[in-house]
């Protein structure tokens, strides 16, 4: 971030327009460091009915407090004043967010905790919904979708014929499924299975796919800006959680992310219902 | 004319009183069990569990698909059945994959609802003989029958009156008269079954247990739970009476 443009003033008493609210808010979000307990803002131009109220004078009164060392903070940025300098002061001293791409090398560390926690499978299974699946949660909604994933055979290695692939699909189709049948409950039905060359190359298309999806939920210039092991964390939520319920289901979570504010994201982060070992594996992934 | 109108009148509350008498003053009514009683999940062939106490016995039936379990100072464990499982699972123990955890807790859950199935005793009075797994129900049913992943949503569902209160349910696709599956606008995925029907409280009124199996739209997340419910007036509320 730069520096905070504003054209009237903000606070208690100020002329408030929406986009220069906006502008002390994305503001105060990137120095949130500064003004402890404070939580992020959210980014919205609005101030409500009463302003002092709301938290985003409180934020302002707090950094006059804490950083502008004012003994009586009147809760107000003039355009150019004693407040918006200081803002801008420390905005200039934070370092650029340098993009970090998703690399090779964070894709082959994100295959190995992927696969521990959902598991590599060689073969057909019906999932916990009843989809027909392979590899690292690879779901095949038809047999014309399985015709297109390079089976072979288990006991020769040949390659599997479009028939042959048609025929188990089907068969694994018609077996009962839930959550208490795991994927090893198929194997004696299969004779199919896919080389660790092709689940590694599916499972890099999953990732792919996923990334365009955070960058969807979280902007994609600002998703390339967060540290390795946060989109590590990011990828583990959405592989799990999928798009909608992360998006919608998640919603301090994602204002965290977004004001880059980690620690308390960490804390958001919890999934009911899954091992305790993997939700300390994503907190302590925004933790560090 | 008046003769007339009063005597349907009459019918008519002749016919209130008999439908509230039928289910207010009957006969004891056997506790009623769902022919699909999840035991494929432990066996080739499925297991014909109709009275209560079958389900009792088969909670020490030996698995044809044992479980590995892990314990961080006790090691490795197979179990295959469902009374060694509760044992380990009390001691400590949990899936010895990660990836396994869901299968583990479902297999967990069966077992816990076999064994409050295997106390259900007969009762006299129904209030919920006429509930359907559709649309309706999540209006009806407790907020926790919801699918509450997030912190966010479990502080939601404290204040809610109701499933669909938390969820907003935008589709019910049912598959037979004891199974649905319910769609949010959230990307949740809940196959409902409907378990049993019979006394739970010993308060002679029905309660009834289901089965709720939880994914989401897109994702690998798989949890189940268990909810035991009852209904004390004719259109009053539904109760949670356990949950697990």
């Amino acid at each position: 971030m730069g520096s905070m443009r504003i054209i009237q003033s903000v606070g208690i008493g100020g002329k408030n327009g929406a986009n220069d609210i906006k502008a002390v808010q994305a503001s105060l979000n990137s120095l949130m460091h500064l003004i402890p307990p404070t939580k992020a803002l959210v980014v919205d131009g609005k101030l409500g009915f009463k302003p002092e109220n709301s938290n985003t004078v409180k934020a302002i009164m707090l950094f006059q407090k804490k950083v502008v060392g004012l003994t009586r903070p009147d809760g107000k940025i003039d355009v150019n004043g004693k407040t918006h300098k200081k803002i801008n002061e420390k905005l200039l001293a934070i370092k650029p967010s340098v993009p970090v791409p998703v690399t090779e090398a964070l894709k082959a560390k994100l295959r190995k905790k992927l696969e521990q926690y959902e598991g590599r499978v060689e073969h057909m299974y019906l999932d916990t919904k009843g989809y027909v699946t392979v590899g690292v949660g690879h779901m095949m909604s038809s047999a014309e979708e399985a015709k297109k994933v390079a089976f072979i055979n288990a006991s020769s290695n040949a390659q599997a014929s479009k028939k042959e692939i048609e025929d188990e699909f089907a068969l694994i189709k018609s077996k009962p499924f839930g959550a208490a049948y795991p994927a090893r409950r198929f194997k004696s039905s299969t004779k199919l299975k896919l080389t660790d060359s092709t689940i590694n190359e599916l499972t890099n298309k999953h990732i792919t796919s996923f990334e365009g999806e955070l960058k969807q939920i979280y902007g994609a210039t600002e998703f390339n800006t967060h540290p390795e092991n946060v989109k590590l964390a990011l990828f583990d939520m959405i592989f799990n959680l999928g798009m909608p319920k992360l998006k919608t289901g998640y919603p301090k979570f994602n204002k965290y992310i977004k004001a880059k504010d980690y620690k308390n994201a960490a804390l958001e982060s919890n999934r009911n219902g899954i091992a305790a070992e993997r939700n300390q594996y994503v907190k302590d992934l925004l933790s560090k | 004319m008046y003769r007339k109108v009063k005597l349907n009148y009459a019918t008519l509350i002749f016919s209130v009183l008999l439908s509230s008498a039928c289910s207010a003053a009957g006969s004891a009514i056997e506790p009623h069990f769902n022919k699909d009683n999840q035991s494929s999940a432990f066996f080739d062939n499925a297991l014909a569990l109709n009275s209560a106490s079958d389900f009792l016995s088969a909670l020490e039936k030996t698995w044809d698909y044992p479980s590995d379990l892990k314990h961080k100072k006790l090691g490795n464990k197979t179990v295959s059945s469902c009374q060694q499982l509760k044992k380990h699972i009390n001691d400590g123990f949990h899936a010895a994959k990660a990836s396994e955890h869901a299968f583990v807790s479902a297999q967990s859950v069966i077992c816990s609802m076999w064994e409050y199935m295997g106390k259900f005793k007969s009762y006299k009075i129904s209030h919920m003989n006429k509930l359907s797994l559709n649309k309706g129900f999540a209006n009806l049913a407790p907020a926790r029958f919801a699918l509450l992943i997030s912190n966010d949503q479990i502080k939601k569902a404290e204040a809610a009156s109701s499933w669909n209160n938390v969820s907003k349910i935008k589709e019910v696709k049912p598959h037979s008269k004891v199974q649905s599956t319910y769609y949010d606008h959230s990307g949740s995925i809940q196959r409902l079954t409907l378990m049993a029907k019979g006394d739970y409280n010993a308060d002679g009124i029905e309660d009834q247990l289901f089965f709720m199996e939880n994914s989401v739209e897109g994702g690998s997340y798989s949890s189940t739970k268990a909810y035991i419910i009852t209904r004390l007036t004719a259109n009053g509320p539904i109760k949670l009476l356990k949950e697990f």
